[in-house]
């Protein structure tokens, strides 16, 4: 199915006039530079930053909120709401419902694992502020599935993944196994809402999110010393880099492991982050890195004109701006020199 | 020095004495508990210093790394990967007689040994730098419960000093002086009555004397 570019002129143009929001590196340097929390907090709000649903969500209260007092919880309910606020945006802007889907569903998945743990634990409930909205299914809905164990109105890949994590935990005990499967069948989703759309573009974003995704986790593998069959499940299945791939890396030489990686059309821009994960065992580098193939793949759609490409740049460049947002604000509140923020920022709107 | 009040008889003296014999007995076992107590005092101070600056040192690593981890993940995916722990642990807590003190002793079984498996979250949507912070936080942990034994025990430790220094002292200082000085005041009064007694007899004797002179000198007359 080929999409019709034009069915995106109202969401481009409405994009095109909400993206001059986007902080660029000018403003992250203000925010670095900023003397307090409150100044930098200031950059967030000519963003837009801590008005939801047309209502600024700290109106009303102490303008010293901003001050000394404005510490990690008012952070984390800044960028939740900010969230939120993205992902209503998506859903409203969005005239195709498998591209918002591509984006939400992470949500979903993360409020199946929130249940599913609870479900664990014996407790059975969970903070509802733990759960992130907004989601392709509503949150309470997929709880009433989860627990009443009433697949129906559950995607196949979903409802796979659900009772292949209960069992897994059931014959396990192991949490982590249940996430995994949880993990796959997200990008497997995904990847089917992207080839639903028919949006190559989208589909070529999820083939580098899940080979980002991969070189992350096959390092981390090897770093904490996981089991070869492990590492297998860990792999997501369908990025460009073959899961065997992976595994030849495992017992390698620290050197090949590094040019195997910098073979790949991804090496450029990982390369610095891998030599760095060698020679100083962290993966904060690639991490970063890895974020930056995504953001420069979504860049790649800055010159179209009118179609999903500049909708679905937006909302990649958006997730990642608000991550930068928090990692400059809880370096300002934990007192971490500039430049190290500097250096962990992801790249910015250009 | 305040006596004690008692009456001053021969039987009071006697068991005013054995008391003292009790007392100074006391006051050597108290002494040699207190230098003891002392020594494993200072022994578990030294271990808690050591112990304290390795804990707070890996500590400000675990929450460094950790707050590293809360910046680029969202507040909502890090509360739901930890969660649920993978990592069980069973904690035994029993006590040791340490002179007469009752100190902690905590022994810790995890149910598994392997490093690599006490991460309860999984990959995609975790970083790596959460990976740091539950590691430090795992080798932190035997550390930690070691510093709480030690910490306790200092204080019960210290506590039982405060307590046999102060009973040493009140034998030392009031209680081996009250009873010298109320046995030498017994002894200074049976002493003197001692003496009243022989002036008296002295004093009949000589009456006496003198009474039978005065009749020895009737008869004559």
């Amino acid at each position: 199915m080929l999409l019709d570019n034009t069915r995106f002129a109202y969401a481009t143009g409405r994009i095109r006039v909400i993206e001059r929001l986007l902080i660029d590196r000018s403003g992250y340097n203000r925010m670095i530079d900023a003397a307090t929390v409150k100044e930098a907090a200031e950059v967030l709000s000519e963003a837009g930053y801590a008005v939801a649903g047309g209502t600024d969500i700290f109106a009303g209260k102490d303008p010293r909120r901003l001050g000394d007092s404005f510490g990690a919880h008012e952070i984390e309910s800044l960028l939740e709401a900010e969230r939120r606020k993205t992902g209503e945006l998506l859903m409203e802007v969005s005239p195709d419902e498998y591209i918002a889907n591509y984006f939400l569903i992470k949500n979903d998945y993360h409020n199946i694992k929130v249940i599913l743990k609870a479900e664990f634990s014996g407790a059975g409930t969970y903070d509802p502020a733990w759960l992130s909205v907004p989601g392709v299914y509503e949150a309470g809905k997929l709880a009433g599935i989860i627990t009443g164990r009433l697949y129906g109105d559950m995607p196949e890949i979903m409802r796979k993944a659900v009772s292949q994590a209960l069992d897994i935990f059931g014959r396990t005990g192991d949490p982590q196994l249940s996430d995994i499967v949880l993990d796959s069948a997200r990008f497997a989703q995904m990847k089917e809402y992207a080839a639903a759309s028919g949006d190559t573009f989208l589909s070529g974003l999820a083939v580098v999110m899940i080979d980002m995704s991969n070189i992350k986790s096959a390092l981390r593998c090897i770093k904490l010393g996981k089991a070869a069959d492990f590492a297998e499940r860990v792999l997501i299945r369908g990025g460009s880099m073959d899961i065997s791939f992976f595994n030849a890396l495992r017992d390698a030489e620290p050197q090949i492991i590094a040019e195997q990686l910098e073979g790949t059309r991804y090496g450029g821009i990982i390369s610095g982050g891998i030599r760095s994960y060698l020679d100083e065992g962290k993966l904060v580098s690639l991490e970063k890195a890895a974020d930056s193939c995504i953001i420069q793949y979504a860049d790649k759609a800055k010159y179209v004109a009118i179609g999903p490409e500049p909708v679905i740049r937006y909302f990649v460049v958006k997730e990642y701006e608000i991550m930068n947002a928090g990692i400059i604000l809880a370096g300002k509140t934990g007192g971490i020199p500039g430049n190290v923020i500097r250096e962990r920022i992801r790249d910015a709107y250009a | 020095m305040a006596l004690i009040h008692v009456n001053p008889t021969r039987m009071e003296l006697t068991r005013l004495k054995k008391r003292l014999v009790m007392a100074r007995r006391g006051h050597k076992l108290l002494k040699d508990k207190r230098d003891e107590l002392m020594k494993q005092f200072l022994d578990m101070i030294r271990r808690n210093r050591e112990l304290r600056i390795k804990v707070e040192k890996l500590l400000v690593k675990a929450y460094g790394d950790f707050e590293i981890a809360r910046a680029v993940m969202s507040a909502n995916v890090m509360n739901e990967s930890l969660m649920f722990p993978k990592q069980k642990m069973e904690v035994d807590v029993s006590t040791r007689n340490i002179m007469s003190v009752n100190v902690p002793v905590m022994e810790f079984n995890l149910e598994s040994d392997n490093e690599s498996s006490i991460y309860p979250y999984g990959f995609a949507e975790t970083s790596a730098q959460l990976d740091d912070s539950i590691e430090s936080l795992y080798k932190v942990l035997p550390e930690m419960l070691e510093l709480g034994v030690i910490e306790k025990s200092v204080q019960l430790l210290a506590a039982e000093i405060e307590k046999t220094r102060r009973r040493v002292n009140a034998l030392e200082y009031v209680i081996i002086p009250q009873l010298n000085e109320t046995t030498r005041y017994i002894t200074m009064k049976l002493d003197e009555n001692e003496r009243g007694n022989l002036t008296r007899l002295m004093k009949v004797k000589d009456m006496m004397i003198e009474q039978v002179r005065k009749n020895a000198l009737n008869e004559s007359s």
